[in-house]
């Protein structure tokens, strides 16, 4: 009789009966043995400014191949990718791609790096994990856009041959990832943790819904935990929601919220925060964290002015935390 | 009620029965085989389409 199988990639642990998949829709028991059916077939592939993954200190200004398989180990209520992350392989156009092949057209597209975002490369992880091996060796650099929902083991391996890591941090409340997510919230900052001792360029994301995660007391908790744990350093954008998929009944985050989210992050000791998602004079810039001068100037997902001389301010010499060329 | 000794033999054989069942279930039950990296390769499961290489330059609609 074929056994069922458990997948021990996120803490999902899905057991798999034959001819099923696990949540993520993607790793499938076939024929006794766990199968990733996306792997070489990503679904969408786009050139797009580092920025927009959006990473501020890690090769400013420079195009990023990016990626995406279909599928996803979180339901967020609020996904404003779900027409991808929710849907089944067999109902998403997807184009052969293979690592090899992905590498060949960043070169070609003089892309310093590869990006594997918009769903999650937890979900895609072998495809993202060769890639990123072929990658390394032509002399890219690969980001990694996740919402680190992932076992310690597999991520050890993945942070191994990956340069940046951009997490989504989308509260610091297990109830939230709960309800919100289906998901739990102590293998994300465990993640958050085990790429800062590896060493990679972390920035978190947190995204902001009114009435669900946006009170002082939980901006205040969230900053507090990312200054102990992941250290002043680590540029913080918070992002502005959007209504969407299930929450599309919910407001839009003021921008007030955003400015209240920011003060707070500073007042915790947090040197570079970001607003995202909103247009907004200042909300992209990056600036010293000891002397206050302009070092990058950012619109939107632009690059207007980079000012920083070898990685430090040209004002007051202070090493700006970074991977700048 | 009282039991009476023949109600009492068909209550506990059918009681017996139903554990023994239940055992030899859990008994055959094995347990899920563990598996971490999975299988790469094989057939893509829904449509596939060429790669658009001009289309890669243009702006994606997604988040990220």
């Amino acid at each position: 009789m074929p056994a069922i199988i458990q997948c021990e990639l996120c803490p999902r642990a899905c057991e798999i009966a034959p001819g099923g998949r696990g949540e993520c829709r993607v790793r499938v028991n076939l024929d006794g043995r766990l199968r990733a059916v996306t792997y070489g077939y990503p679904c969408t592939l786009h050139i797009d400014p580092v920025e927009k993954k959006p990473v501020f200190h890690f090769l400013p200004g420079t195009p990023t191949l990016s990626l995406a398989t279909v599928g996803c180990n979180l339901h967020c209520k609020n996904c404003q990718n779900w027409e991808i992350s929710q849907r089944n392989p067999e109902d998403v156009e997807a184009a052969e791609v293979p690592p090899a092949r992905l590498v060949e057209l960043a070169r070609q597209n003089h892309c310093p790096s590869l990006s594997y975002t918009y769903t999650d490369p937890v979900i895609y992880y072998e495809y993202t994990l060769d890639t990123c091996t072929a990658a390394r060796a032509a002399g890219l650099k690969n980001i990694l856009v996740t919402a680190g929902y992932i076992n310690p083991d597999p991520a050890r391996e993945l942070f191994r041959v990956a340069d940046a890591v951009r997490i989504d941090l989308k509260a610091l409340s297990d109830k939230f990832y709960r309800e919100v997510c289906d998901a739990t919230l102590r293998p994300v900052l465990d993640t958050i943790v085990l790429a800062r001792e590896m060493k990679l360029a972390v920035e978190l994301v947190h995204l902001i819904i009114p009435t669900l995660n946006d009170a002082d007391d939980d901006l205040k908790k969230l900053c507090d935990w990312v200054v102990q744990h992941a250290g002043r350093d680590v540029p913080l954008h918070f992002s502005a929601f959007h209504p969407q998929h299930k929450l599309a009944h919910l407001p839009p985050t003021p921008v007030a919220t955003l400015h209240r989210a920011r003060d707070l992050a500073r007042a915790a000791g947090l040197q570079f925060v970001y607003l995202g998602n909103i247009l907004e004079h200042d909300a992209a810039n990056t600036y010293c964290p000891k002397c206050s001068k302009l070092l990058i100037g950012r619109t939107g997902f632009s690059l207007l002015e980079n000012r920083l001389r070898a990685g430090h301010c040209p004002d007051c010499g202070m090493e700006i935390p970074g991977v700048w060329n | 009620m009282e039991l009476k000794r023949r109600n009492f033999i068909a209550v506990s054989g059918a009681a017996l029965l139903a554990a023994a069942t239940g055992g030899w279930s859990w008994l055959r039950r094995q347990p899920p085989v563990r598996w971490l990296v999975a299988v790469r390769g094989g057939r893509y499961p829904g449509p596939v389409r060429p790669l658009d290489e001009r289309g890669l330059k243009k702006p994606g609609r997604w988040v990220g």
